[in-house]
């Protein structure tokens, strides 16, 4: 039993819910969601301000991250969500992780969910490899056990023997982010949340990376993939998503919405 | 259960997934979170320093000296108790480390924006970490406060055995004003110098430097009975009297009576209680309201 496990994965009874389920049956529904930020003018932080100021903290507008985004999301697929910067991407994936509170709308995962939003989360560069690993392990559902177990898996993937006793303020950032990623893979996920991380490391370690989310892939564990790399998403994705203030403007084959996506960027010319 | 045997994936349930929680994950998660995250802490502390974790041990002994000189020999408080410096210590021990795991938890929550935003975890291990800090130190510093009632020649008893059972209400007071104020501060940032006077007023109102004999001769036995209420100076009392014995009255006697120590009691509990209500409310805020 890992700690992840604890997060959300009960068993239910077998034999009821895969009679209830297709054989295709989604790894995370995503149903009406949105999302919406206060974004205060001046804030008010102490209670001076509060007191003197009583109905200022009613000056704000509200920006309208998500608006009604829905898709599902099958075992073993990869769908990659794009869109230009401020479209809700990343706000979406954040409610997905559970990182942020949807306000309207239903987030649901079949088992274990592991969100890459950012690489090496808990990292101190104060300490040594070891140390990182468990922390950042840890903080991303293993058990102490499971991250000290993993240790040599995560160094020799890394290639990082020969700087194991290296404090990690000492680590080229290539090396912190090679590091973060071998920790990342070593998490029992059922459905993986990327967000722009998979542009790590020199060429041969990014061909690795990709090579060893294929074989999570064919273990069943499903992808969703946010970036602005339009090759990467027709490359690897079954399906592509495209997000435009918070809305969904169009799904389907990955290589048509890469094409929309350069006609929103650049609306006067031709692609293709 | 490993990712090897995953055909079973599809016979898992869907789980809804609310956004941030205090408490999610279950009691060994966050336990290993706070585990993990004090142990970290504890390592970087004394990073730079030359004493190292010596300094967790030479602090309440020099405020111990300062206090010592100050009430012992030059204003005569003792008022004739024995063991003055075995209760002085005790007092500074208890005290301290109140004031170190609240302090420290106060800004917890907010000093830790970067995780809080990047992950999904129980937010409670945050100020449970800062808590664990100032247990280990706590527990270091009863040593010490063994060695120095030793040497003040009190005899050793079997009522010292009660101390860890007293520490109960203390950890439990400890963690609930934390996680109250953990949560407070994401609402407001005064909290802190509040805070500050806070623990201030609460040492005076704490049998620190003063026996509580002293109360009952200067102001009689209803304000030794009042200031009783107040539930760290119950358990500094109770502390000083499974330590040196009989000559401190226990807890029970000196607010009158073992069913007014309800009183004291219930507003730990209290605290813990409104403490983690607020956390579970509040501290989840962090990740939008920063």
């Amino acid at each position: 039993m890992t700690g992840g496990a604890l997060t959300n994965g009960h068993v239910a009874d077998p034999a009821a819910d895969a009679a209830a389920q297709p054989k295709r049956s989604p790894v995370l529904v995503v149903e009406g969601v949105s999302k919406t930020f206060r974004v205060p003018h001046e804030r008010a932080f102490t209670l001076k301000e509060r007191a003197l100021h009583p109905f200022r903290s009613s000056e704000h507008h509200m920006l309208e991250a998500l608006r009604d985004v829905s898709f599902e999301l099958g075992s073993g697929e990869w769908v990659g969500i794009v869109g230009r910067n401020g479209s809700g991407k990343s706000t979406l994936l954040k409610c997905v992780a559970g990182i942020y509170r949807a306000d309207r709308g239903r987030i649901a995962a079949r088992g274990r969910l592991s969100p890459f939003i950012e690489l090496g989360v808990g990292f101190n560069a104060n300490l040594r490899a070891r140390d990182n690993v468990l922390l950042n392990g840890v903080m991303l559902g293993m058990t102490p056990d499971r991250a000290r177990d993993c240790f040599d898996e995560v160094i020799e993937y890394a290639g990082l023997e020969e700087f194991v006793d290296l404090k990690l303020k000492n680590y080229s950032s290539g090396m912190q982010v090679r590091l973060a990623f071998a920790v990342m893979i070593q998490v029992d996920a059922d459905v993986l949340l990327i967000d722009e991380v998979l542009a790590v490391g020199d060429a041969v370690f990014q061909r690795k990376c990709l090579e060893t989310l294929e074989r999570k892939r064919e273990q069943g564990c499903g992808v969703v993939l946010v970036t602005h790399d339009m090759d990467a998403v027709v490359r690897t994705c079954d399906r592509a998503i495209l997000l435009d203030r918070g809305r969904v403007v169009e799904v389907g084959d990955p290589g048509q919405v890469a094409e929309s996506y350069h006609r929103l960027n650049f609306p006067g010319e031709q692609t293709g | 259960m490993t990712v090897g045997e995953t055909p079973r994936r599809e016979l898992l349930e869907l789980v809804d997934i609310t956004g941030p929680r205090s408490f999610v994950g279950g009691w060994r998660r966050v336990a290993y979170l706070s585990y993990l995250m004090a142990r970290t802490e504890w390592k970087l502390r004394f990073f730079d320093s030359l004493l190292g974790y010596l300094w967790t041990l030479v602090r309440p002994l020099l405020v111990f000296g300062v206090l010592y000189v100050v009430f012992s020999m030059i204003i005569d408080i003792d008022a004739g108790v024995p063991h003055y410096p075995a209760l002085l210590l005790t007092g500074m021990v208890l005290y301290l480390f109140f004031v170190e795991a609240t302090t420290r938890a106060l800004t917890s929550v907010v000093d830790s924006e970067n995780l809080v935003r990047k992950v999904h975890f129980p937010l409670i291990a945050i100020p449970a970490s800062a808590l664990l800090i100032a247990m280990f130190g706590l527990a270091l510093n009863m040593l010490v406060l063994a060695f120095f009632v030793l040497v003040n020649g009190v005899e050793p008893r079997l009522s010292w055995l009660e101390l860890p059972l007293i520490m109960v209400p203390l950890i439990v007071l400890a963690l609930g004003t934390s996680a109250a104020l953990a949560a407070l501060y994401v609402r407001a940032r005064d909290v802190n110098p509040i805070w500050e006077v806070a623990t201030q007023a609460l040492f005076y109102v704490t049998p620190i430097i003063y026996p509580i004999q002293l109360v009952v001769t200067r102001a009689g036995e209803g304000a030794a009975h009042l200031l009783m209420i107040n539930p760290l100076a119950a358990i500094v009392q109770q502390a000083r009297h499974a330590i040196v014995g009989s000559s401190q009255p226990s807890a029970a006697a000196a607010i009158g009576g073992g069913t007014r120590l309800l009183i004291p009691i219930g507003i730990t509990v209290a605290i813990a209680v409104i403490g983690c209500w607020l956390f579970a409310r509040w501290a989840a805020d962090t990740v939008e309201d920063l």
